[in-house]
């Protein structure tokens, strides 16, 4: 040590002094994981303000409130969250003044402009009654317990949402590590745990029913760790922290697998390898029979790995296969191997030959849609992902223990495939990713563009957004990247606020085709003051590009505002690095530019004039909006 | 009392204080030094008790008023 650095900090004083930043951030991503102790996370954070201007991460601001001591909670948490490629920002409320901070308008609280707001409670702050004795559930004392609860909470969303669209987190309520009655209190159908049970199902109950509000399992993040080892009653008794400093980093982690997704960033695919990492073995050279796969360890270990994967395919991640291996050897196994659980319909994409890496990598990203930095990617060879954290340090790299038997969890821990909602889009992901393939090939087949658009047969229906459609679009403006107009990010209250506002309007776009059904992927908000209409925002997933559908919605928004009233339509392009595929929408479809701001260009659209919209789409209205 | 002990004490103190590692002593308690408020103190227990492994009692974080005595409440109970 010198000078209070240690061998392990110097590469990363190296690195940014040889203005390497890229590699700095990965290697204080890597010291804080090898290690989350507050010192790390102080000097990363310390570390992280010098490089920051250099590397583009998103931002999110978080206000914690609370009933007792988080202040070592915040330098853990913000690391944790650079080391997953998040700007956190935090602030923290007083002491058990929650309930006046969200009700101030010009407080501090609202001040701050969280995005999201947490409200970091305890059983013994909040519910004493329930962390001292034991309640019956069912008994009077009980109803009026689960009657305050419920109410306060309820108030404590209604103030917030009158001053603020942030996200709302609740945590639920953790027992005490010894019921009061012992284990007699298991032996009753009414006792302290189930009176506590019966609490946190209407805290879900609650979140359930008012958007944006989510929960976060306290009580499970306790018994992850073990809950006699969480609670620390000296520093509880001296200092207001009731946990021991090395439960502290494990609540720091559990805390960013609720705010990546809530900042949207999370990876939308996974990228695996073949051999020991899906299968035990070297199918080129062990042969199919020689594979280790199956009941007996390690073949079970590489069996749970791909239970594991395909956990993720059924929460929408998209998988695609990165193997150096001779593609028939590969694909046998996957469609033959008896005791494979991924079998070739699961995967997206495929990548089985000997390039390097990083370049299939970023192939597969094309292929898919999406953006590199929206991919994970996972081997048991550390070689091949020092590699990749070199060549495309944008992807997020997964490292697996050497022993097999711990696979599965390295996978389960990584919380960048979190979600805190599932749309029925998430749900048909994968089959859409199948009929993608059969459209390329309808596409080489057929004569020309257009045969190939009549070909498909696309269908679309425009309607408003509903209350059952608001999860989704406020996902679409925080998710879409390339064909994004204006790329502004709504929460599900801020979508609803908007399509609520006088002269306003949220378009939703569904889509399909003959090979299958795309869901609702475009949006569309306008505003009208007078006879100008303004096009606030327009997207589309990057699922339903290159089949001119845009065209169609555009026209149909065209001929909407034109039937409401309006003679001039304004629109924004707002360049961002990576909606270039959007730049031209506007200027070639005779939209006219009229002015530049900070490279941000306006546009405008004579509504006198007709928009065609391409005869191959069949586009139908939904409720009160006509179509032209 | 093992210099170690002092001079990881001090690096600890400077990290949560975010005060030079040189600027801190023996003698620095939060009387000498503005930057080592409450907020400060509650990191300092809690990374000593990381780097060190160590729980403290209510009476060993009473006792930790300067760099010295935190270093005595280490060596104390190590032995």
């Amino acid at each position: 040590m010198k000078n209070g650095v240690t061998t392990d900090r110097e590469p990363i004083l190296d690195a940014i002094e040889s203005r390497d930043y890229s590699l700095a951030h990965q290697l204080m991503s890597a010291l804080y994981r090898s290690s989350r102790t507050l010192s790390n996370a102080q000097f990363v954070l310390k570390q992280f303000e010098r490089i920051k201007p250099n590397i583009d991460l998103p931002c999110l601001r978080a206000a914690i409130l609370r009933t007792y001591t988080v202040e070592p909670l915040v330098p853990l948490l913000r690391a944790e969250a650079v080391s997953h490629s998040l700007d956190l920002a935090v602030q923290v409320g007083g002491f058990n003044t929650y309930a006046q901070e969200v009700r101030d308008p010009a407080g501090g609280l609202y001040r701050f402009e969280p995005e999201v707001i947490w409200l970091a409670t305890q059983t013994r702050d909040v519910l004493p009654e329930l962390w001292n004795d034991s309640v019956e559930v069912g008994s009077s004392a009980f109803d009026s317990l689960l009657d305050r609860t419920r109410s306060e909470l309820q108030a404590f969303i209604d103030a917030v949402r009158s001053h603020s669209q942030a996200h709302v987190v609740l945590n639920t309520f953790d027992p005490p590590p010894f019921p009061r009655a012992g284990v007699l209190d298991s032996q009753q159908s009414a006792g302290q745990v189930e009176a506590l049970r019966t609490i946190n199902r209407e805290i879900v109950r609650i979140c359930s029913e008012n958007a944006g509000v989510y929960v976060f399992d306290y009580d499970g993040a306790i018994a992850r760790f073990g809950r006699l080892r969480w609670y620390d009653e000296a520093k509880w008794l001296s200092i207001r922290l009731p946990l021991r400093a090395d439960a502290l980093p494990h609540l720091a982690a559990e805390y960013t697998r609720i705010l990546l997704p809530l900042a949207g960033r999370i990876c939308k695919a996974l990228v695996v390898d073949l051999d020991n990492t899906l299968w035990g073995g070297i199918i080129g050279e062990d042969g199919l029979n020689g594979i280790k796969l199956g009941e007996d360890y390690p073949g079970n270990a590489f069996l749970e790995f791909q239970r594991a994967v395909l956990e993720l395919y059924q929460r929408g991640v998209i998988l695609a296969v990165c193997s150096k291996n001779n593609p028939q050897d590969a694909l046998e196994m996957l469609s033959e191997h008896p005791a494979m659980l991924l079998r070739p319909h699961h995967f997206a994409a495929n990548r089985i030959n000997w390039n390097n890496k990083a370049q299939n990598l970023r192939e597969i990203a094309v292929e898919l849609n999406i953006d590199s930095s929206a991919l994970a990617f996972v081997d048991d060879d550390p070689k091949e992902r020092g590699e990749i954290r070199a060549l495309a340090p944008e992807v997020y790299v997964i490292d697996l223990p050497s022993d097999p038997a711990g696979y599965a969890t390295a996978l389960r821990e990584a919380p960048v495939f979190e979600r805190l909602a599932i749309s029925a889009e998430d749900k048909v992901r994968a089959s859409h990713y199948q009929a993608e393939r059969k459209r390329v090939a309808l596409k080489t087949s057929a004569l020309s563009l257009e045969d190939y658009y009549r070909s498909l047969n696309i269908r679309v229906t425009i309607g408003a957004v509903r209350a059952e459609t608001l999860g989704r679009v406020a996902q679409l403006t925080q998710k879409t990247n390339q064909f994004n107009l204006t790329t502004k990010r709504y929460s599900e209250q801020k979508i609803a606020e908007l399509a609520s506002r006088e002269g306003w309007k949220v378009y939703t776009l569904s889509a399909a085709d003959r090979l299958g059904d795309y869901g609702l992927v475009g949006i569309a908000i306008s505003s009208q003051t007078g006879e100008v209409c303004e096009i606030d925002s327009f997207l589309l997933s990057c699922r339903a590009m290159g089949r001119t559908i845009e065209t169609a919605f555009l026209a149909h928004i065209v001929a909407d505002c034109a039937q409401r009233g309006a003679r001039l339509l304004q629109a924004w392009f707002v360049p961002t690095v990576r909606n270039a595929p959007a730049r031209d929408f506007y200027p070639s479809r005779q939209f006219r530019l009229v002015r530049e701001e900070n490279s941000r260009l306006l546009f405008e659209y004579d509504l006198s004039r007709k928009m065609e919209s391409p005869s191959w789409i069949e586009c139908r209205s939904e409720g009160a909006i006509s179509h032209a | 009392m093992p210099d170690s002990v002092l001079d990881r004490v001090r690096g600890i103190v400077a990290e949560m204080t975010m005060l030079p590692f040189e600027s801190i002593t023996a003698r620095s308690s939060p009387e000498l030094h503005p930057e080592w408020d409450s907020l400060a103190q509650v990191n300092i227990v809690v990374s000593l008790e990381q780097e060190f492994g160590r729980q403290f009692s209510p009476d060993q974080i009473e006792r930790m008023v300067n760099v010295e005595k935190i270093a005595e409440v280490l060596t104390a109970q190590a032995h």
